[in-house]
């Protein structure tokens, strides 16, 4: 079961194409994250 | 993710960051990012918001958002809308289509006040 609304959302640290991304650097934001089960898979 | 691509400026609108999460490798997640510049799209190759690799500890992002698939070793198709204090605000697991932007425009307008 995925984590619902109303729960804070974990922080994590991940390094990405574009450099490290902190989700709580993004604080003020409104933040979209899509998670993939792997690459050349399409969508 | 294309789709994402394509209203990027869209989300950006609604001051609104997009990341990408996979359990690939970070070599594998720059490839895949470089071969979206050889699709016949027409659009431009760079992918302009972060797509991160959750590889070690393996799915270790991916299972704190309870989206792990542990058949298949790597996440399941899903898609989190957090607002500016790190509240989920909106959440959905795909199993036979792919995130639609315009849906989530319309949920990410719906949170701005």
């Amino acid at each position: 079961m995925a984590l619902q609304p109303g729960t804070q959302a974990p922080d994590f640290t991940l390094q990405s194409h574009l450099g490290e991304v902190k989700l709580s650097d993004l604080r003020g934001k409104t933040v979209v994250i899509g998670f993939h089960p792997a690459s050349f898979t399409g969508g | 993710m294309r789709g994402f691509r394509a209203n990027y400026d869209k989300f950006q609108a609604l001051n609104t960051e997009i990341i990408e999460i996979s359990c690939n490798a970070l070599p594998v997640q720059k490839a895949w990012v470089a071969s979206m510049g050889d699709d016949d799209s027409g659009e431009e190759g760079q992918v302009p918001f972060p797509v991160a690799s959750d590889f070690w500890p393996h799915g270790e992002v991916t299972k704190a958002f309870d989206v792990f698939n542990d058949e298949r070793g790597g996440a399941k198709r899903s898609v989190f809308i957090i607002d500016g204090e790190g509240m989920i605000r909106w959440s959905n697991v795909y199993t036979d289509s792919i995130p639609a932007s315009g849906e989530l425009l319309h949920e990410i307008e719906k949170l701005t006040p």
